[in-house]
């Protein structure tokens, strides 16, 4: 169980993130969503340490916050929009054999570690990507890269920065389909960014709807995902459309004055 | 069989990278070796050897210009080297900049300042260091400055939580302070004071001696092992930037600690030959080049980058003009610059 209670972000003076609460059961997965400028990135890099923050994250019982940096790394995955280690000069396979060895004091990589990488790499079928940079990458391979460095420490509490914003259609299905068995499979909780609504009201549990820092709603994606909160949080009009399966379509018409 | 060819070929790498290092450390003391057979008396390779490892069976004058004219110039141009690369290296890092080296952070700038201050105001002013031989004061002074800059940026950095990019545009903001700093000591200064200053300021190693030697030693023997043993940390550091906190690295604490380390490596080595610039800059990048990223083999192979490019230019000082011996500092960038366009060049071909 992820609880999040009271959770704030400062940067320099300005309050970016308030008093955000919200929970979420294990193998469930959180869906982020809000404007441009609503705090997102920000509320999930101070989930995942990078940023300082006030307030209390607890996964099972585990207080978070009181724990040391190296013993909460190993249970926090985290994937950026663009990361950083994905300029670096080293291989896939270094980066993701590095993620698991940063404690390590000595010279020799623990030796599960360079295994532990080809296996992901080959469950997220990335082999074939091992040996090469990633500067060398398209923007999508790049992306599925940031997964599996996400993914390699095995961590309890998955944050995803819109994982699909590079990705064409068939690989952002791919992508979700694999986050989304994962989270089941592992009993994780995973809470990612998305910009796609149709995207969100298909492969999460529940939206935390920010507006301005704050949370404006929180709830089952089902039923969060209506036409007077998109109306709210969007300031879009949009009809949502019933089709087959017991799906349904968002289709934004247009930008209201909101 | 995929899988097991990956696990192969990680190993490869780190093989291959591994017999580079040998290959920069063998080339390292061939340098070495060849700094110590030229200057005034050519010795040959033969008396060298037979010097080094038992000096009691050579005649006294090999001898002497072996351990007290040359050894300890050809040590100091090695420890200068490697420390001046390493702290570059270590900057690179820290700061994720590709022009980060002791210049870019001020350090070399306030050490220079360090020993104008006890080259023009002498041990009066300097009163603190008036036990120390006037030899040292100058080292002491120039060595308390630069450290003085880095505990003044960690400070600083650590309340207003500074990013790399502003802790490096506060090192440049450091530099031209203590530029204009120096600028006006030499105003201040009487002509032979303005000589010795000038002289100072050009590098050299010819004024180094064992205890000087000694100092630097010791510093890279306590530091160097450190950093090969959290190697792995520095890299992620270097590779991750600040979302190696994700990794639960304190990556502010270490990035602090490795400009700290660099800057008691740079800090003794200036304090020690003067300002000598380009090695520290070019020797991680040519490192980088040869082995990557990994810490564990890119920082020594930019400590042998530096050794090389300071044993080169150690020689060339020498031989250029028979008979003088140039400053070393003049001459690093003029010998490393065009090898190292023609390795940027040679990048651009295969990978950026």
């Amino acid at each position: 169980m992820l609880k999040v209670e009271q959770f704030g972000v400062s940067l320099g003076r300005k309050r970016v993130v308030s008093d955000v609460a919200f929970t979420a059961a294990p193998g469930t997965s959180v869906a982020v969503l809000g404007r441009n400028g609503a705090g997102k990135t920000t509320l999930i890099r101070a989930l995942a340490g990078i940023l300082p923050a006030q307030g209390r994250i607890r996964l099972g019982d585990v207080d978070l916050g009181a724990l040391a940096p190296a013993a909460r790394g190993q249970l926090i995955g985290y994937m950026a929009q663009d990361l950083a280690a994905l300029s670096a000069r080293l291989s896939v396979l270094e980066l993701l054999v590095l993620a698991q060895n940063t404690h390590v004091v000595g010279w020799r990589a623990r030796t599960d570690t360079i295994n532990a990488a080809e296996a992901l790499l080959d469950e997220l079928g990335l082999t074939a990507l091992a040996r090469a940079m990633p500067t060398e990458l398209s923007g999508g391979q790049r992306q599925m890269v940031g997964l599996a460095l996400a993914l390699i420490r095995k961590p309890r509490l998955l944050l995803l920065d819109e994982p699909t914003s590079a990705l064409d259609i068939a690989n952002q299905l791919h992508l979700l389909e694999m986050v989304r068995a994962y989270t089941a499979r592992h009993g994780v909780v995973t809470v990612m960014i998305l910009h796609d609504l149709n995207l969100a009201d298909r492969f999460v549990d529940a939206a935390l709807m920010l507006d301005r820092g704050t949370v404006a709603a929180f709830g089952p994606v089902a039923t969060l995902l209506n036409r007077e909160r998109l109306a709210e949080i969007y300031g879009i009009d949009c009809n949502i459309i019933e089709v087959s399966g017991g799906r349904r379509l968002i289709y934004p018409i247009a930008a209201s004055n909101g | 069989m995929a899988a097991t060819s990956l696990a192969a070929s990680y190993r490869r790498g780190t093989t291959r990278r591994g017999f580079i290092l040998v290959a920069l450390g063998v080339a390292c003391v061939i340098g070495m070796l060849a700094e110590l057979m030229i200057g005034a008396g050519t010795l040959s390779l033969p008396d060298v050897l037979h010097g080094l490892l038992r000096p009691g069976d050579v005649d006294p004058s090999t001898r002497v210009i072996l351990w007290q004219l040359r050894l300890p110039i050809v040590c100091t141009a090695a420890l200068a080297g490697a420390g001046l690369a390493i702290a570059g290296g270590l900057m690179q890092s820290a700061l994720r900049n590709p022009l980060a080296e002791p210049f870019t952070l001020g350090l070399s700038s306030a050490a220079g300042f360090g020993a104008a201050l006890a080259i023009v105001f002498g041990s009066g002013t300097v009163a603190v260091f008036n036990w120390l031989p006037p030899d040292l004061t100058i080292f002491v002074s120039a060595f308390a400055f630069s450290l003085l800059v880095i505990l003044g940026i960690g400070v600083l950095a650590h309340r207003q939580r500074m990013t790399p990019d502003t802790i490096a545009l506060l090192g440049i903001a450091i530099h031209f302070t203590f530029s204009s700093l120096l600028a006006l000591t030499q105003y201040l200064a009487n002509a032979d004071q303005l000589q010795s200053l000038v002289f100072w300021l050009l590098g050299s190693v010819q004024r180094t001696s064992w205890t000087k030697v000694e100092i630097d030693a010791v510093l890279l023997a306590l530091i160097a092992p450190v950093l090969l043993a959290r190697a792995w940390m520095l890299t992620a550091v270097r590779g991750f930037g600040d979302e190696a906190a994700v990794l639960g690295i304190k990556v502010q604490r270490v990035r602090f600690l490795m400009l700290f380390a660099a800057a008691l490596l740079a800090g003794s080595v200036t304090a020690t030959v003067g300002i000598v610039g380009f090695v520290g800059l070019v020797g991680p990048h040519i490192a980088r080049m040869l082995v990557g990223e990994d810490q564990r083999f890119a920082l020594p192979a930019a400590a042998a980058c530096g050794v090389l490019i300071m044993t080169t230019a150690a020689i060339a000082s020498e031989i250029i003009i028979p008979g003088a011996v140039l400053p070393i500092g003049m001459l690093t960038a003029l010998l490393g610059v065009p090898f190292f366009l023609v390795q940027i060049l040679r990048a651009r071909g295969s990978h950026a």
